[in-house]
């Protein structure tokens, strides 16, 4: 009798320690409060999602809580619609172009997040269905909430003719210009502009690259990564520039025409060429900033930076002297634009139940979700006005800035001769400059220009 | 596969006194004979054929659904210009073919595969071989078992986890552990993954850390299937521990360095991973890490051209082909021991 008791009073004690330290009551979840049902609208529909987290977890830079998406449809999604079925497939970002390719084709599937590249690549290849039909009878859909530049002027969600809309922003990838006051302060250089430019980026980068006057310890004026697999370092100089790189259209890649070995892409390249001396040797490999954003830092200027390292640290120690120390300014294009990734939510041209996938699709972009994914993820959102994005949190704000001002070209991911020759390309000839073998810049753009030449001509 | 010879039978396996009989065998042309001759072929299925049958049809259904059809299929698509997932093509002969073999980027990609993939192929084995034979030859049975886990340890990583490990070990300043020992004797920091100079060379070296185990296994498993008898009648004979190791052991154990030089050739023609990882789609520094499977990558995936792709995975397969007929070829020669 006294052993059941106690295992009565345990089990009793086990229970109220469970429940006690337990958290993320559907009510603390984003949006989880106030949720009413949106319609009893009924369907099923499948979603694969690249890269979304759908358990929960701890943050591995901040230590805190995450809460997976699972939890999240639970307190919000499933009580809007209960009876719309949802079936989640979670694609690693690894080889996501091929699985969700594969999906596409096998018709197992009805809304897909994933790169902008790989969503642009789909539409031209006619796996993607037109959103239009959709947003024009749909009063609740405001397409005007999104960042204009994002919505209506991206190869991740417009036509490459830009009559069509496809995609549905939801995450921006944040790509500017972050400096180190201090090691400005230490070379006595003034600080850059707000919307600096590609010249004086070099010009500052080249003084402060040897030993520190104050500390003695070797700095270095630049950084990018050299083997960048979508070149936006190269997207920004080209816009700086003006070296449009090609003439035509994405719907018809066979006739575009090349314009690699123009005068403005000259320029490009002399400017990659003497910045390829400052960086640190590591960042032909991609390496080399693993220091830049927090204290031990010795670089002056990162290009492509998202301020993740400091915005963790600030998060994680509530100190905030990294976040006045690293400040982001615009990136190098006339208005301060530079390659902004987009990442869309997408519609199968095959969706089984084409209504239903519009009302997931349209709560997984929507403000909630991305609020969501801000306070968990730390996503960037496209919204033109995230008034959930931290006070502090000024990477955020410029990448919003930068992206307000963005526009796609044809130098860009979408365009597959890009992707898998002019990047490539790009990047070698930083590591010869970096090596301080340059290659012949007009000879190079030669062979490139005949090389695209080439690359057109098979596909006639 | 253990099992006889019978007949004209090509067959890498042997008759041991001890060890049974060596792992790999390929089986030619095995006749079945009667006191009369040859037998006649029987036209009647017994219960017991039709049981073989019902028991390998899932099999053979799996291998011509996902080896043989895809490989027909790419074999087709690569005289075709296609525009991404492959929905929409039309017949371009053998365009793609002429493209790729006037491309010097793909004979840049196939040298850099062959230099490494040789390179890690006959270092891997020569270095693996002698460590098997030292660990083999070690009278400590816990030991033993110690240093084979030890070694088979870094078989278990990936190779994402790999490339990140050794770009922080070849780091090219001093904060690269290998910098940092060399420094010790006064040599200067060495670009290892960022000067083209030394990339292949140190994509060799942490190709070889990986695959040690699994060569160093296979040999241990080879090494202690060689007779006693031999080494005994040697030692008679006054033979010294490397003479025996020359004369007995290597020409005993050459079907295993068959296998491990068309394994090897093979696994380096295939190499993409760690390149990928490390030198992006550019094979960086200088494409000096552009492997032919990285070319094949950036046609299919980037370019979305899975004609061209198709076509450069035919193209390799060839080379693939080639070398290991070649590799058979040679050692073809029979010795004492066949």
């Amino acid at each position: 009798m006294m052993r059941r008791w106690l295992l009565l009073i345990l089990s009793f004690a086990l229970v109220f320690t469970l429940i006690a330290c337990s958290s993320n009551t559907e009510n603390e979840i984003t949006g989880g409060s106030n949720v009413e049902k949106v319609s009893d609208m009924k369907g099923t529909v499948r979603v694969a999602l690249a890269g979304w987290k759908l358990e929960n977890g701890i943050d591995p830079l901040t230590g805190n809580e995450t809460i997976g998406l699972n939890d999240y449809l639970k307190a919000t999604f499933n009580k809007m619609y209960p009876n719309i079925k949802l079936e989640v497939y979670q694609i690693p970002w690894e080889n996501a172009k091929a699985k969700q390719s594969a999906m596409l084709l096998s018709k197992d599937v009805d809304v897909l997040y994933t790169g902008g590249a790989f969503a642009s690549q789909w539409y031209q290849e006619g796996l993607l269905r037109d959103l239009d039909d959709l947003i024009e009878v749909d009063a609740s859909f405001d397409p005007n909430i999104y960042l204009p530049g994002i919505m209506n002027n991206s190869y991740s969600t417009k036509s490459p003719d830009g009559s069509k809309q496809f995609g549905i922003p939801v995450a921006l990838g944040r790509r500017m210009i972050v400096y180190d006051t201090k090691l400005f302060e230490d070379w006595g250089v003034e600080p850059l502009a707000k919307k600096p430019t590609a010249e004086e980026i070099l010009e500052k980068g080249e003084k402060m690259t040897g030993k520190n006057p104050k500390t003695g310890e070797q700095n270095y004026g630049l950084h990018w990564s050299g083997n960048s697999l979508n070149g936006s370092t190269f997207v920004a100089l080209t816009l700086a520039f003006g070296a449009k790189g090609a003439e035509g259209s994405l719907n018809d890649v066979k006739n575009i025409k090349w314009k690699l070995n123009t005068p403005e892409m000259v320029k490009v390249m002399e400017w990659l060429k003497k910045a390829s001396l400052l960086p640190p040797k590591g960042f032909i490999t991609g390496q080399g900033a693993e220091n830049f954003g927090l204290d031990k830092n010795n670089i002056a200027i990162g290009i492509d930076q998202n301020g993740g390292s400091t915005m963790s640290e600030y998060r994680t120690k509530k100190d905030e002297a990294l976040l006045s120390r690293f400040e982001p300014v615009m990136n190098v294009g006339p208005e301060g634009e530079g390659w902004v990734a987009v990442d869309p939510f997408v519609m199968s041209k095959d969706a089984n139940d084409v209504k239903a996938s519009w009302e997931v699709l349209k709560f997984l972009t929507g403000y909630e979700t991305q609020k969501y994914m801000y306070e968990n993820y730390a996503n960037t959102p496209t919204l033109s006005k995230a008034d959930f994005v931290d006070k502090e949190d000024k990477f955020v704000k410029m990448a919003l800035d930068i992206a307000a001002v963005g526009h796609s070209e044809l130098m860009d991911e979408a365009n597959p001769f890009f992707m898998s020759d002019i990047t490539p390309a790009i990047n070698g000839f930083i590591s010869k400059a970096a090596a301080g073998s340059p290659p012949d810049i007009p000879t190079f753009l030669d062979d490139l220009q005949e090389r695209a030449e080439k690359w057109t001509a098979n596909l006639k | 596969m253990v099992g006889v010879c019978p007949g004209q039978a090509q067959c890498f396996g042997r008759s041991l006194n001890k060890g049974g009989y060596i792992i790999i065998s390929v089986h030619t042309k095995v006749e079945a004979y009667t006191a009369n001759g040859p037998a006649k072929r029987r036209l009647k299925l017994t219960r017991n054929d039709w049981a073989g049958y019902a028991f390998s049809t899932p099999l053979l259904i799996g291998v011509l659904a996902f080896a043989i059809y895809p490989m027909l299929a790419a074999l087709y698509m690569s005289f075709q210009q296609t525009s991404g997932s492959g929905l929409t093509a039309q017949w371009v002969g053998l365009s793609n073919y002429t493209y790729i073999l006037n491309d010097p980027i793909f004979w840049k990609s196939l040298t850099n595969t062959m230099y490494m993939g040789v390179l890690s192929m006959l270092l891997g084995i020569g270095v693996s071989f002698i460590l098997a034979s030292l660990i083999n030859s070690l009278k400590w049975d816990l030991g033993k078992n110690m240093f084979k886990g030890i070694y088979f340890l870094p078989n278990v990583v990936s190779a994402v986890a790999t490339s990140l490990l050794f770009s922080f070990l070849f780091y090219p300043d001093q904060a690269g552990l290998l910098n940092y020992v060399i420094g010790w004797f006064g040599i200067e920091p060495v670009g290892w993954f960022t000067n083209s100079q030394y990339s292949r060379f140190s994509i060799v070296m942490m190709s070889m850390w990986g695959a040690l185990g699994y060569n160093t296994i296979i040999f241990l498993a080879g090494l202690q299937s060689v007779p006693r008898d031999l080494y005994e009648a040697a030692e008679v004979d006054g033979a010294s521990g490397i003479r025996k190791w020359l004369h007995i052991t290597i020409p005993y154990l050459r079907p295993i360095f068959v296998f491990m030089f068309i394994m090897g050739t093979i696994g380096g023609m295939k190499r993409f991973s760690d390149v990928w990882l490390i030198g992006g789609t550019a094979g960086n520094p200088d494409g000096s890490l552009m492997t032919s499977v990285l070319y094949i990558y950036r046609s299919a995936f980037l370019a979305s051209q899975m004609g061209l792709a198709t076509a450069a995975s035919y193209l390799l397969f060839v080379v693939i082909l080639i070398l290991t007929m070649f590799l058979m070829v040679m050692n073809s020669r029979k010795n004492s021991f066949d």
